[in-house]
């Protein structure tokens, strides 16, 4: 690593030790640790929102799942802008705010607690935030590790390490305003650091149009490995990378089904990112949100895809590989969809590695800082707190040791996820993200949207919901979802099968399509079946509205 | 088009530019909105910090 580097990633640290530290000097009471005191300044919540949103999973795992995929999953970018920002703000994010204040909840399963009158669901809620945002926490962690592994030349594990001790520190002591204080940092950093990536990539490759061109020709220009591997896909669907898989192909169901909806969809339940809504004083902070946010998605999602996409015709130019071809090694004998955004960053545009470590720096600190804080409060307040009365005496200690386990079980899931799925060529990262995604549309999704917005779901609506979302979720992993089922294995073991699904596309079906509309008709109807709220109670968790 | 080969691609491509449009008019639109009357009372009521 040279002094520049050096000098970069130091000056970088120092600011965000320094941001970290204004968040624990400005930190005086419960409020302030969680949602940052209720007034945060609408460019920072934005920005914070925005860039814990996206993370190494979408720059580093979703950017190399498009040098597959190809543009096709610019569609995810469209549902990141028009779900993930415009929804997201000014229909949920208007009413979560409201209901927030008026129900002084601080997290999001003390919101949905609150809003159904139900202890049950907090603990619940948090229990599946804890256990489940690992798996998310662990894909972010690999992302930037993947990273550092090949830019620094230092084991996976020193990686994983250097980040935990880094976003560990100042989320621990700066709380929430420590955490959105370093996101919007982090987060300008990121938005330099795309565009400029965006515009070299394009003069590289002699402009936009050329550049489509040179992609949409290449299939067609191929030989030797990259042929046989292009050959394979295109068994499984594909059909270029300036189009669409065929309809219906397992391709086209990864893509549409597990990460355009999964993530597309999945955004507006993530706990993470609805707790931002409640950290705003009113509904303007919100709709100036909307047009920083929107911005900040199209520089961050639609880049990174753009480039993932194009760098198969550098690296085509380079040594006649495309750019899954060339990340085969014994431990990937199929690829590494996960290596192809370092290597291309690495070897096309090496005067610009500095800048974008950096950038990759950033993304997973301000994801995994938004994470940490997250699982830190749904084990210590939500569960802990609430279940058993476990509270410390003053300093919010309960909450940071549960945040020390998270992050500790999250550093144990990076290390391990790649030896699980990455041996058949899988988008570790990618995939890792889109399951918690799908997981938290199916469990929280109904209940959320219709304590939002129907008066007339009841408490037992709410927790079979639920009860039902959840489980859906989980006997489709294990024993349906191929992908996952079968790397598994507990359905091969019980019923010699590695998916109970048989040939057909329903194997390929991500569990929020199967799971989420089923657990919204079962908190509808039980929700028609069973006794109402009083009005008086309606009208005040509704705020009189 | 721009060198994409089928209309869905395409149309994702369009349609990510549409969405970012959206939220720039929506935030223009809306910058200033509520007024800062409507909204301190409308904080006032959203109460439990007394």
């Amino acid at each position: 690593m040279d002094t520049i580097t050096i000098a970069v990633v130091l000056v970088f640290l120092g600011v965000t030790a320094f941001l970290g530290w204004l968040g624990w000097r400005q930190t005086k009471n419960t409020s302030d640790y969680l949602l940052a005191g209720r007034k945060t300044h609408p460019l920072i919540m934005a920005i914070s929102y925005g860039s814990t949103f996206i993370s190494t999973s979408a720059i580093v795992g979703f950017g190399g799942a498009a040098s597959k995929y190809g543009m096709g999953i610019l569609w995810l970018t469209f549902l990141n802008i028009l779900v993930g920002i415009f929804i997201a703000f000014v229909l949920f994010g208007k009413r979560t705010r409201k209901m927030g204040h008026t129900l002084d909840a601080h997290t999001f399963p003390e919101l949905l607690a609150k809003r159904f009158d139900s202890k049950f669901l907090q603990v619940a809620c948090g229990l599946v935030i804890f256990v489940g945002m690992p798996l998310y926490a662990g894909a972010v962690m690999l992302g930037g590790a993947t990273y550092l592994v090949q830019s620094l030349a230092i084991s996976k594990e020193l990686a994983i390490l250097i980040l935990v001790v880094l976003v560990t520190a100042y989320v621990m002591f700066g709380g929430m305003k420590g955490v959105m204080y370093t996101d919007a940092f982090q987060g300008t950093i990121m938005f330099v650091g795309m565009l400029i990536l965006l515009v070299v990539t394009y003069a590289t490759l002699g402009g936009v149009a050329q550049a489509h061109e040179r992609l949409a020709m290449l299939p067609s220009n191929l030989d030797g490995p990259s042929q046989a591997m292009v050959a394979g896909w295109t068994k499984d669907g594909f059909t270029g990378w300036m189009s669409m898989p065929a309809f219906g192909s397992p391709i086209w169901m990864q893509l549409v089904s597990t990460i355009v909806l999964g993530v597309g969809i999945g955004v507006l339940a993530q706990p993470q990112l609805i707790v931002r809504f409640m950290t705003v004083k009113s509904d303007r902070e919100l709709n100036r949100g909307v047009l920083i946010g929107g911005i900040f998605i199209f520089a961050m999602t639609g880049v990174a895809f753009v480039c993932g996409a194009l760098s198969n015709v550098w690296f085509w130019d380079l040594n006649k590989v495309i750019s899954i071809a060339g990340t085969i090694t014994a431990a990937a004998p199929k690829g590494n969809p996960d290596a192809v955004i370092p290597n291309f960053i690495m070897t096309a545009l090496p005067w610009f590695n500095a800048i974008f470590m950096v950038t990759l720096l950033a993304a997973a600190m301000s994801t995994m800082s938004s994470q940490v804080h997250t699982m830190g409060s749904s084990l210590g307040r939500d569960v802990l707190e609430t279940s058993i009365g476990f509270r410390a005496k003053k300093g919010n200690w309960v909450v940071r040791g549960a945040m020390m386990a998270g992050i500790l079980l999250s550093a144990m899931l990076a290390w391990y996820l790649p030896i699980f799925f990455g041996k058949d060529g899988t988008a570790v990262i990618a995939t890792g993200t889109s399951l918690f995604f799908g997981l938290c549309a199916s469990t929280f999704l109904p209940l959320f949207a219709f304590g939002l917005f129907w008066k007339g779901a009841t408490k037992q609506g709410a927790i079979w919901g639920f009860c039902i979302g959840l489980g859906l979720s989980i006997l489709w992993l294990l024993f349906f979802y191929a992908k996952v089922s079968g790397a598994l294995g507990l359905s091969a073991a019980l019923f010699g099968v590695p998916s109970l699904a048989g040939p057909g596309f329903v194997k390929d079906l991500d569990p929020i399509i199967v799971a989420t509309p089923v657990a919204a008709v079962v908190l509808w109807l039980v929700s028609l079946a069973t006794p109402k709220y009083p009005p008086q109670w309606l009208e005040k968790v509704f705020g009189g509205k | 088009m721009l060198g994409f080969q089928d209309a869905g691609a395409l149309l994702g491509f369009l349609l990510t530019i549409a969405a970012a449009v959206l939220c720039v008019v929506y935030g223009v639109v809306n910058w200033n909105k509520p007024t800062p009357a409507e909204e301190s009372k409308e904080v006032s009521e959203e109460e439990w910090e007394k």
